[in-house]
């Protein structure tokens, strides 16, 4: 037992005195809270086709957290140019004295340029799908503009781009006109040879908008959804927690607030056509009405005539919504794929194989039900 | 009775077992299972449970006709000295060579997850160690430590399941029965060597004083870890769906990481079951390396283990840093098992039963066996 | 009287080897006797010489011997020298049957004391003075009586400083042998309670007692705890600490296995659940055999409240006893090695504080790990008012100065005063000393490999003590054992309500398959609550 003991400790000094390798102190981290990925188009084109990216990290500058109220600014921004992440990293290492640590990414900003070229997406895709470092929970945005310039923005209410940006992205509940989408939907989705929608980043002059959404498809950007396009989507998802709806009853404008979203499939083959039926349900309540002295709104007729103008509208948005991804980009987006090949196998084993073709002839019927449950507090 | 004695209860064989078979391998079960037969998995896991349950059976049996006595001894017995103590040999390079791979690939994730830089030797090295000073200790103190180190492993995981199951979709099971039988049964051996490590039911048994449906626990055994792995592999699957599945290395450890626990002041979750992963790999290593002590102990007639321990210790360490990255180990692994092991797993416990029961039926009429 | 030294020393010597077999004789001649222990006792002032006549003559010689302070006077003298000096003038004057009965009365019927031995050579004469016993010479006879009048002075019965209760009696033990084990006796009025005594130490001879119940402590595990405490070879046994190095398993373990405690309900309450007692005199540590996890970790309170706040307790116990272990090594490992198992702002908080530190994570949990290691020694020898001001000095000053000096961060103070908190939490001293040890091994192997290192120091610990033994009981009873019983397992972490709890723990008995009567005995003593749960 003595000896034993004597050898293991001695191993152990041996161990303790090389080092500890992986020891990086909390405050020597720099915890990049967004990563911005940018395309690098060099000025004179020297034949190397290499792709390189403008990498942009941002920052919070710890000190602000300590001392309440210094002038320090609160967050840093730095960026490089590199092949990928770990290249920038490293050269950026050259520039400060802090170690990039990902932990605590919140959100990755890809431009536009990124997206539309399919090898560099992929790339980029790759990398940071590879590296495990980044979750897989980070939330990946498409900026219409430079990434660069999303991150610069420091928006007023949460002078930290990453935390601003993720906590608008948590904020599904309060609307339907983004679909957050996380680096691991992405991977799930593109491994599977699909289509996702990313939600689109707006820079603005003292804040960011998150609207809309970039459609992805085998591997590029190849459209763009509107807010409006979105929220036709979300509703075929279900996924609609919180939306407003303004639809004209008469000549009145009626203001209805969605609360709840049920939604439907069923595929069938009719005439060596697919006949997809959507069913959408929903529910909510009516926001705001016409002030009307003699009129009331708690009349069942009313409300039926209005839930059907509802309904209308939304069919309408959702049928263009629908048309728009078969016709012009054949990206189903809207999850019929995995309806099909869950519910239905045997009609999606014989399409499988040109899906995106088949996508387009689909006949997709849409059925919207819509409920006014509540009125507010006055009749 | 004061002092050691080397006795353990066959509850503790089966918490052995269990925290044993549950190893490295269930890391990069369900998307190796995926990748050949989709959502269809589960049929193959239980299959191969069925068919390591009955070998199990078989050499539970074959250990009660040798009351006390370990498969090295009993097997000269069976099979005359020379020739069982060259199967005892083939076993102690049978357990080195999985020690060394399991170290190895646990090395490679603790890489991963929890020490970017550490140099890898020094992680196999001090895991080794560690695993050198219970085996020290004998049977007994493996035994015991399976005990705690199952419970301590295997709550937190399930809560952690139930805490992921709203982000499970469980259509991503669908579609079912879908693939063609023989392609299930051709990853039949996949999982079946999932199940390795119930061979040490022909070492461990002889420490159990006086087993009483030994058969019917250590089955329990399997079941319980079959139940594991189906519980891992529909998990899995619920949340990636099946095409994420195929390409993650260790979908396990993804899932994991996936969690979303709010509120909770352990975002990441990742490092805790990380440092549960330690403790469940120290719990596979340490009684497959016990096996090749005691092995090793026992062809040269020698009294005490604690001699060996050490020296044993190189081979593990160099062998597992053989292989030049984790390709290389997941091929190396792959035709290890699928030739040498075969005979090992399969072929020895099937074989010695045989001859076992050949010889009872000699037996008889000369006298009571002992 | 050089000769006479010789002989004497020889026979010392050869005292010493066969323990003391064969001793100098009484001899008839009363001087001889005398000057025979007056030169054992050669510059052992305090013994005290006290030669009287007797008889109506006064005729005959007597002597006491005693040491001063080691006797009860007032006994002595009025019933010892009283009885002799007064009554035996008495007696009639005849020489021979005087001269022969003499003896037999004193021995019978004159004396009025309560306890009277034989002494049978000088030796064993001299041990008894040394004792605090009364030696009687007698003249012309070769026997020496003994007069049992121990009395010195004793500490009064107080509550002992290192077991405090909120609820529970406030008796601890003391100093003399004889009165601890009448405090247990107090408690177990069972015939069946079994007290030896041995003399433990060549020089200090001092009395050791086990005492167990008969029918329920294991009989082997009784034998086995008589043949340790035989085997004790050494000069002296001042304190119970040098028995319990004797007798415990594995000296080299930083825990102890061996349980020691000054409160005889503890010790009354262990010897119901089977355990052995040793008194020893000169200490009020008795130390309790076997001695596993969960006993360390139990403290007597536990079943005189309601046992739903008990079981909590209980259960918090256990979360100190992690804290106290690991809390500085998470911090470490997670500031150092991974600071994204943190939550975001959380992880932010504290790089912010951390910023300006000079020293790495590591260093700063040593030093504040040292400083208050050195705080509580430094409190620990200075009792009452200057020691709490220390402790509050210490504590609150030296930690802010350290702070605002920028030297540590405000979360190390935190985190070092919680671990020290959490540490008292664990009723046991001896054993939360051990995790004082393992906390700093446990760091150290954190700062090297972070939260790898943390669970490899567990792993090592746990083998440790996965292979601990204490009497050959398994230290980690009942979390594990050839034969869990459920009843064990939850008492471990919760405590029943008394009326439920009608199974010892069965690890007394876990060594040896043979069970004693102790079933049918609880049984037929509780009578209707048998089989109630179980």
């Amino acid at each position: 037992m003595d000896k034993l003991h004597k050898i293991v400790l001695i191993f152990l000094i041996t161990v303790l005195l090389g080092g500890c390798w992986d020891k990086i102190e909390i405050n020597e981290r720099a915890f990049v809270f967004a990563i911005g990925i940018d395309k690098f188009k060099p000025k004179n084109m020297n034949g190397a086709e290499e792709k390189r990216y403008i990498i942009t990290y941002a920052f919070p500058n710890v000190k602000t957290l300590a001392d309440q109220g210094g002038d320090e600014k609160p967050r840093f921004v730095i960026r490089s140019i590199g092949q990928n992440m770990f290249q920038v990293s490293d050269i950026l290492t050259t520039r400060s004295n802090r170690t990039m640590f990902f932990g605590h990414t919140k959100v990755i900003i890809i431009s536009e340029d990124v997206a539309r070229d399919p090898i560099a997406f992929r790339e980029v895709i790759d990398g940071l799908e590879r590296y495990h470092a980044i979750g897989r929970k980070v939330d990946v945005l498409i900026s219409k503009e430079t990434a660069k310039k999303a991150i610069d923005i420091v928006p007023d209410f949460e002078p930290v781009t990453g935390s601003y940006l993720r906590g608008i992205l948590t904020a599904k509940k309060r609307s339907a006109r983004f679909t957050p989408t996380t680096l691991g939907d992405i991977g799930a989705n593109m491994h599977g040879g699909g289509s996702i929608l990313i939600p689109m980043v707006t820079p603005g002059e003292t804040d960011l908008k998150v609207a809309g959404a970039a459609i992805i498809k085998n591997y590029r950007l190849i459209g763009w959804l509107g807010e409006k396009e979105n929220r036709s989507v979300m509703f075929v998802k279900g996924e609609v927690e919180r939306e407003d709806i303004t639809t004209k009853y008469k000549d009145i404008t009626i203001a209805y607030s969605v609360e709840n979203v049920e939604s439907n499939k069923t595929a069938k083959v009719e005439d060596g056509k697919i006949k997809v039926g959507i069913f959408v349900n929903i529910e909510g309540f009516i926001e705001r009405y016409r002030f009307d002295a003699k009129q009331d709104l708690l009349d069942d007729k009313i409300l039926q005539e209005i839930e059907k103008s509802l309904q209308n509208t939304i069919a309408k948005e959702i049928k263009g919504t629908i048309r728009k991804l078969q016709e012009e980009f054949s990206a189903d987006v809207i999850g019929i794929e995995d309806y099909l090949s869950k519910f239905k196998p045997d009609i999606w084993e014989q399409v499988e194989d040109n899906w995106n073709e088949v996508f387009k002839d689909i006949i997709i019927d849409v059925e919207v039900d819509v409920k006014v449950r509540r009125i507010g507090m006055t009749r | 009775m004061i002092g050691g004695n080397d006795k353990i209860s066959n509850s503790q064989i089966v918490f052995i077992l269990i925290t044993t078979i549950v190893g490295v391998g269930i890391l990069s079960l369900p998307s190796a299972l995926v990748e050949r037969v989709g959502s269809d998995g589960w049929i193959s896991i239980i299959i191969g449970s069925i068919l390591v349950s009955i070998l199990v059976a078989i050499a539970t049996i074959l250990t009660s006709y040798y009351p006390g006595k370990t498969v090295i001894e009993f097997g000269r017995e069976i099979v005359s000295t020379p020739v069982s103590d060259i199967i005892s040999f083939l076993f102690i390079v049978y357990f080195v060579v999985i020690s060394a791979f399991t170290v190895r690939i646990f090395a490679e994730v603790v890489k991963m997850f929890l020490l970017d830089k550490t140099p890898t030797e020094v992680i196999i090295m001090t895991m080794l160690f560690t695993v050198a000073y219970i085996v020290r200790g004998g049977i007994e103190g493996i035994g015991r430590m399976a005990e705690i180190i199952l419970p301590v492993v295997i709550l937190p995981l399930l809560l952690l399941f139930i805490a992921i199951i709203p982000d499970l979709d469980f259509t991503n099971l669908l579609p079912v029965f879908r693939t063609s039988f023989t392609d299930i049964v051709k990853t039949i051996p996949l999982t079946f060597f999932s199940f390795m490590g119930y061979e040490l039911i022909l070492f461990f048994m002889a420490y159990v004083d006086k087993p009483k449906n030994s058969t019917a626990k250590n089955i329990a055994a399997i079941v319980i870890v079959t139940l594991i792995y189906l519980i891992f592999f529909t998990v899995t699957l619920a949340r990636f769906g099946q095409n994420e599945v195929r390409d993650l290395l260790w979908p396990s450890l993804s899932l994991v990481r996936s969690v979303d626990l709010p509120g909770f002041f352990i975002e990441n979750v990742e490092a805790v079951v990380m440092g549960l992963w330690v403790l469940n790999v120290f719990a596979s290593l340490s009684p497959v390396y016990y096996g090749a002590v005691l092995t090793l102990t026992k062809l040269l007639r020698a009294n005490e283990h604690k001699y060996f321990v050490l020296p044993l210790l190189p081979f593990i360490y160099i062998l597992s840093l053989v292989p030049d990255n984790l390709a290389s180990v997941y091929t190396m692994m792959d035709m290890f098992i699928y030739y040498y092991t075969t005979i090992i797993l399969i072929g020895v416990p099937i074989l010695y039963f045989i001859i076992s029961l050949f010889k009872k039926a000699n037996k008889k009429g000369v006298g009571s066996n002992g | 009287m050089g000769l006479f030294k010789r002989f004497f020393k020889k026979d010392k010597k050869k005292k010493k080897e066969d323990k003391g077999k064969k001793g100098i004789k009484i001899s008839s001649n009363y001087n001889k006797n005398i000057n025979q222990i007056k030169n054992i006792l050669k510059d052992c002032e305090d013994v005290i010489y006290r030669e009287f006549t007797v008889g109506s003559e006064q005729n005959y010689n007597f002597a006491i011997i005693y040491i001063d302070g080691l006797i009860d006077k007032k006994l002595i003298s009025d019933y010892v020298l009283e009885s002799l000096m007064h009554q035996a003038r008495e007696l009639e004057p005849n020489p021979k049957i005087f001269k022969n009965k003499l003896y037999e009365l004193c021995k019978k019927g004159n004396i009025a004391a309560t306890e009277i031995k034989e002494a049978q050579t000088i030796d064993e004469a001299i041990d008894y003075i040394l004792a605090g016993e009364t030696i009687l010479i007698l003249e012309n006879y070769p026997k020496i009586l003994v007069i049992s009048s121990r009395g010195w002075p004793v500490r009064g019965l107080q509550e002992p400083q290192t077991e405090t209760v909120i609820r529970g009696p406030r008796d601890g033990f003391v100093e003399t042998g004889k009165y601890n084990t009448t405090l247990i006796r107090r408690r177990i009025r069972d015939p069946k309670l079994k007290l030896k005594y041995m003399k433990l130490g060549v020089r200090s001879k001092t009395d050791v007692a086990i005492m167990y119940i008969e029918d329920i402590a294991n009989k082997e595990m009784v034998e086995e705890v008589k043949r340790r405490l035989k085997d004790i070879k050494i000069d002296s046994v001042i304190e119970s600490g040098y028995i319990e190095q004797y007798i415990q398993d594995n000296y080299y373990s930083p825990f102890p296995q061996v349980e020691t405690t000054e409160r005889p309900d503890a010790v009354a309450a262990s010897l119901y659940e089977g355990r052995i007692a040793i008194v020893t005199d000169n200490t009020p540590f008795v130390l309790l055999v076997p001695a596993t996890l969960t006993t360390f970790l139990q403290s007597s309170e536990d079943y005189y409240e309601r046992w739903i706040i008990t079981s909590l307790i209980r259960l918090l116990r256990y979360v100190a006893a992690l804290i106290a272990l690991l809390l500085p090594s998470l911090y470490i490992a997670i500031t150092s090695y991974h600071p994204g198992m943190l939550p975001t702002e959380l992880a932010l908080y504290v790089a912010a504080t951390r910023d300006g530190v000079p020293f790495p994570a590591f260093i700063e949990a040593f030093i504040m790990e040292a400083t208050i290691e050195l705080l509580r020694e430094a409190g620990m020898r200075l009792s009452g008012p200057i020691g709490t001001t220390i402790g509050i000095v210490g504590g609150l000053v030296i930690g802010q100065a350290a702070v605002e000096a920028g030297i540590v961060s405000p979360l190390m103070i935190i985190i070092v005063a919680v671990t020290t908190i959490s540490s008292f939490a664990i009723p046991n001293y001896s054993f939360a000393t051990s995790f004082r040890i393992v906390r700093f091994a446990i760091m150290l192997s954190s700062a090297i490999l972070g939260l790898y290192g943390i669970m490899l120091g567990l792993l090592l610990l746990g083998s440790h003590l996965v292979n601990l033994k204490s009497f050959g009981v398994p230290y980690l009873t009942p979390f594990v054992s050839t034969g869990i019983t459920w009843m064990d397992l939850k008492d471990a972490f919760v405590t029943y309500p008394i009326p439920k709890a009608n199974k010892r723990p069965k690890f007394t008995n876990v060594v040896d398959e043979t069970r004693t009567d102790e079933e049918n005995t609880i049984k037929a003593e509780r009578g209707d609550e048998d089989d109630r749960g179980q």
